[in-house]
């Protein structure tokens, strides 16, 4: 059955090079059943080889051909089918279809339908890649093409500049990280002749490798985590990215792309969890950003600007989790979080689609009459982002928390006041968008309705799946009252390193109850700020308390970078153009290269045409070839 | 045996053609011809055939011929109109078979005087080839240099292999060869000289500086589609004879101390070539001498190939010369179609050729682009397995010298892509190709692009 996994990636490839090379001229219709479908037959495909994975878990590498070949080193394009990449695979052509079809309906009066599906398309097919590979360097092809499609469908509407210039934002920053990621991998290739997984992981068992270049290795593979997974420094990527189309956002910038990352770090969590510096490197930077990340989100009026704030929050959640050694947890919740926070976008999306186009949520209110299953459907996410049992979301957070917590008592502090934040913002949201009276003007408010099918059953099927895709990882606290195996640990425990905490059964219960009292406590405050006295945030122009105006200019991070990396590179920029380059290299090649003109100007003269200089050319030319060789002789 | 009498009964057929007023039959023929040898050559491949102890069909001579015959098949597609624009085609027909027959001879000779036979029946042909432009000029003129100084390297040819047989007493490359390992019967300085004679005869084929002189006005001075068979097909025969002889005879003189001195001159004139070709290449600007002196470049990096022999060395010269000529075709192509629509061969008719034709001057990028040597075509990996033996050889300066030689040639090949894409067309007229010229052209284009993406493949195709 794992044979048939180059199938999977295949599907969309074909989709994408169809809908591509016939452009403008296939007709809509065709596209709306090709795109999505071709993302349907791979999801049933990698369902037949999870179904194989589940009776008999194993690591199957599936050869296709060897790239090339230069010395020892050797790129082979080969796919690795295990757990975790089957899992991934699983969200990617699931979640990645029902947001397929979902844009039918977005997109359906867009212009340039065909090149948005088109870049889906072949996004679906990096991503699928990223995952599926065997080596570091197919991975990296992956993790590339995913960057430029996040770079094409950012910059979607390239006709407005700002679009554009967020498009290119995420480009530069995720270089960067990118950079770091080809560092490490050519390193590793140094340190163990490899890029393939199981031959680096091999040789970590048995080879005693100094500890020193394990932690620049990870070290460096983790900084193409930050880039890739809008970490602190290079998350302002990421809320910029909303320029795209909503799905977009749900699909790329919620619920697969941004956790390449987290996929990177779990592939490698036989390194990862060999330094331990870097281990804390990572929970520091998550914690860090989920905190920030959280913060910011509370002041937030744009609709997406406040699930993209969110979603760098749960990310910089799921590190820290990585970096306490939680690595199935954290996949877990990239699981979990795939659902909800795709459901969240794709019910902003059809909310903004309501609205006309309308993102801020100081417009909206009361929409829960005129967009139900909207409604619904965002209610259950909400709860399940907030993490209230029996939900998805509790019982991946519930678990990352709880091996947080036996690490360190202050990370999980700090844990459990970024999801209680969590909480009161998406409460916010919830409420200032569906309660209370409608603040549009009437052109829009007459128009309010719910979206079609084709992007409600989709909401519809993700609720579902934010209810019931917590049961994968039942905890072991409450299961082992009621027999339930926890299925996800086991069934990752070939794939991921395990992680190895005792708890007593007592304290986990403890501090589960601790955050629901707490939750519950939060969820009563937002309701009695925004139902009850109703209360609407003020206008950009009002004078704000100056915490809360540093916090909703999101503590002038974009500024600063400015300010201290922009305008100095670009002022380092100018001065080697005009003195380094101009004067300096381009004078040098230049002056080469007209003396090479000289020279061949010279050299043509001895084409002179007459047989008997060339005659007399090559005999003399031969008597002292042939002296020579006499003389030596 | 069968490749040897397909393809001179293909002449012969085409001469009998022309006598019963068939000329159309021709032209299928021949392509069908061609088409079967290269499948006889790929199904011979492995049986080391021997023929009257004269020729043998080891892997090397077959995969020559297959290379041989694959451009020819190109060739003589592009070549279409040459042959309908003369009155008597068959005759012209039959002359290119005849040298192809060369070629073969060439690729497989065990016995020196096949080695003769091969050059003479080879070259003879495009004597003629060259002046068949009878009104012009300066074909009549190319033809007559051509031939007066083919006729010297003859002479040096046949000068070589007498002193050769004098010095060992055979003309069988084995005895030639076993004769090495011998303590006595041996005259080693006689040997020495008619070896770096041969090598003479053979740079004086292959265009190396300094028997160069012919080259750029002869290429110049024949019709476009005879400058194009004289730089592939031409060179292919020169090449496959000349590295016969290198592997067969000249490497196992190793031991021997005139093999360095031998080495050196080789080395010398593989270098000079390089340089001295892509240094005047840089000033030219009528582009068909342009890459008449690129070939020449080319030429002097195929040599260097084989002074590095190594077990790799029998796929680096087949796989420089594949891509080689893959791309010069391609080039020659786009350039007789461009210079007849305007009637001019200077660099400014490619002047915005892509708002002419946008195909035309896609393939004409890619076939430059692959002789500049810029991956990931065919190019590109034909310099870097050579220059990979040069450097794992231990000759550095060498491998330096030819990389900044060959960056001129980056230099002149952008003169023309520039030319195409960035500059106003002089004529704005479009230029009209049939479409299964079209195909054709994209079809060697993708070859180009894939031979330089699976060199493995075509590796284990052939070798």
């Amino acid at each position: 059955m794992e044979q048939l996994i180059y199938l999977i990636p295949l599907f969309p490839l074909i989709s994408f090079l169809i809908i591509s090379l016939s452009g403008s001229r296939l007709p809509k219709s065709i596209t709306t059943y090709l795109a999505p479908g071709s993302i349907f037959v791979s999801f049933v495909v990698a369902l037949l080889i999870f179904a194989a994975q589940i009776s008999h878990p194993q690591a199957v590498t599936v050869p296709l051909f060897t790239w090339f070949k230069v010395g020892e080193f050797h790129a082979d394009f080969s796919f690795l089918v295990d757990a975790l990449s089957i899992l991934f695979t699983l969200v990617i052509t699931g979640v990645g279809f029902l947001i397929h079809v979902y844009s039918t309906g977005y997109m359906h009066d867009e212009k340039d339908y065909n090149r948005y599906f088109s870049y889906l398309n072949l996004f679906v097919f990096f991503m699928l890649l990223l995952v599926l590979g065997d080596n570091f360097l197919l991975m990296f092809i992956g993790w590339e093409g995913v960057g430029l499609c996040s770079y094409l469908l950012i910059g979607f509407w390239f006709r407005n500049s700002n679009y554009a210039s967020a498009a290119k934002k995420a480009f530069v920053m995720n270089r960067i990280g990118d950079f770091g990621f080809l560092l490490g991998t050519i390193l590793i290739f140094g340190v163990f002749g490899s890029i393939n997984y199981h031959e680096v992981f091999a040789q970590v068992g048995n080879v005693v490798v100094d500890g020193k270049l394990i932690t620049w290795i990870t070290i460096l593979l983790f900084i193409g985590a930050v880039g890739k997974s809008a970490q602190i420094p290079l998350f302002t990527w990421l809320p910029d990215a909303m320029a795209g189309p909503t799905p977009v956002s749900a699909l790329i910038h919620a619920a697969t792309m941004v956790t390449a990352g987290i996929y990177l770090v779990a592939r490698c969590s036989a390194l990862f969890s060999l330094s331990t510096y870097t281990m804390h490197v990572i929970a520091i930077i998550g914690i860090a950003t989920a905190f920030l990340s959280a913060t910011i989100a509370l002041f937030q009026n744009d609709i997406k600007k406040v699930l993209a704030y969110s979603t760098v929050s749960q990310l910089g959640l799921i590190f820290c989790a990585l970096g306490c050694g939680a690595f199935s947890a954290g996949v877990f919740h990239v699981v979990t979080h795939a659902f909800f926070k795709a459901l969240l976008f794709l019910g902003a999306g059809s909310v903004i689609h309501g609205m006309s186009g309308d993102q801020d949520i100081r417009n909206m209110g009361g929409l829960r009459k005129k967009m139900p299953i909207t409604f619904y459907t965002f209610l259950i996410a909400t709860i399940a982002i907030s993490g209230i049992p029996p939900f998805a979301g509790f019982f991946s957070k519930d678990q990352m928390l709880a091996e947080i917590f036996a690490v360190n008592k202050i990370m999980f502090v700090l844990a459990l006041l970024v999801s209680l934040m969590t909480v009161f913002y998406m409460f916010r949201l919830l409420f200032l968008t569906f309660y209370g009276e409608t603040r549009a003007n009437d052109i829009v408010k007459n128009h309010i309705h719910e979206s079609p099918k084709s992007m409600t059953i989709p909401l519809s099927i993700l609720a579902v799946l934010s209810v019931i895709g917590g049961f994968i990882g039942f905890p072991h606290a409450l299961g082992h009252e009621l027999h339930i195996h926890h299925w996800l640990d086991g069934f990752l425990a070939n794939a991921v390193k395990p992680n190895n905490v005792e708890m007593h059964l007592n304290t986990e219960l403890l501090l589960m109850a601790i955050t629901l009292v707490l939750i519950a406590v939060v969820i009563i405050l937002a309701r009695n700020i925004f139902i009850s006295k109703k209360s609407i945030p003020q206008s950009d122009e009002a004078a704000m308390p100056l915490l809360k105006e540093v916090i909703y200019y999101k503590y002038y991070i974009d500024e600063i970078y400015e300010a201290i990396i922009v305008k100095p590179l670009n002022k380092i920029a100018g001065f080697l153009r005009d003195y380094i380059e101009r004067s300096g290299i381009d004078a040098v090649v230049n002056g080469i290269g007209n003396s090479v003109v000289n020279w061949s100007q010279l050299l043509r003269l001895t084409q002179t045409g007459g047989l008997g200089f060339y005659v007399g050319a090559m005999v003399i030319s031969m008597i002292v070839l042939l002296l020579f060789l006499i003389l030596k002789l | 045996m069968k490749e040897l009498l397909l393809l001179s009964g293909l002449g012969v057929l085409a001469l009998v053609a022309e006598i019963i007023n068939a000329r159309k039959l021709i032209y299928p023929f021949v392509i069908f011809g061609l088409l079967l040898n290269i499948g006889l050559c790929y199904h011979d491949l492995g049986s080391n055939e021997s023929i009257y102890g004269m020729l043998r069909l080891d892997n090397a001579a077959l995969a020559f011929t297959i290379l041989f015959s694959v451009i020819a098949l190109v060739w003589f597609i592009m070549a279409k109109n040459y042959f309908s624009d003369e009155t008597n085609i068959s005759d012209h027909f039959s002359l290119v078979l005849f040298s192809l027959v060369g070629v073969f001879l060439l690729s497989s000779y065990t016995h020196l005087s096949m080695l003769f036979l091969g050059v003479e029946i080879l070259s003879i042909p495009v004597y003629i080839l060259a002046g068949s432009d009878k009104r012009n000029v300066y074909s009549n003129e190319a033809a007559f240099k051509y031939f007066l100084l083919g006729a010297f390297a003859s002479g040096f040819l046949l000068l070589g292999i007498v002193m050769v047989y004098g010095g060992v007493g055979s003309f069988y490359i084995t005895q030639i060869a076993a004769s090495a390992l011998l303590p006595y019967g041996l005259s080693e300085k006689l040997v020495a000289i008619g070896l770096v004679l041969i090598l003479f005869a053979f740079a004086f084929k292959m265009s190396a500086v300094p028997f160069h002189f012919w080259a750029p006005d002869v290429y110049t001075g024949a019709p476009t589609s005879i400058t194009a068979y004289m730089s592939t097909i031409v060179k292919i025969g020169a090449i496959a004879g000349f590295y016969r002889l290198y592997v067969g005879v000249v490497a196992v003189y190793a031991q021997y101390d005139f093999f360095s001195s031998y080495l050196l001159i080789f080395l010398i004139i593989a270098l000079l070539t390089i340089v001295v070709g892509n240094v005047i290449a840089a000033s030219q600007s009528n582009v068909k001498r342009l890459l008449a002196y690129s070939s020449i470049g080319h030429a002097g990096f195929i040599i260097l190939g084989i002074a590095m022999i190594s077990p790799t060395v029998n796929f680096t010269t087949w796989y420089y010369l594949l891509a080689y000529c893959l791309a010069n075709i391609l080039t020659f192509w786009v350039l007789i179609i461009v210079s007849k629509q305007d009637n001019a061969e200077d660099i400014s008719v490619f002047n915005g050729l892509v708002k002419r034709n946008p195909i035309l001057a896609g393939t004409m990028t890619v076939g430059l682009l692959s002789m500049a040597g810029i991956p990931p075509l065919g190019g590109f990996f034909a310099k870097y397995f050579i220059l990979l033996d040069v450097i794992g050889r231990g000759y550095m300066m060498i491998a330096i010298i030819a990389i900044l030689a060959s960056l001129i040639g980056v230099y002149y090949y952008f003169r023309i892509i520039i030319a195409m894409f960035a500059k106003n067309p002089i004529q704005t007229a479009t230029i009209e190709i049939g479409s299964f010229t079209k195909l054709l052209m994209i079809l060697v284009s993708c070859l180009l692009l894939a031979i330089g993406i699976a060199p493995e493949y075509v590796y284990n195709l052939i070798f």
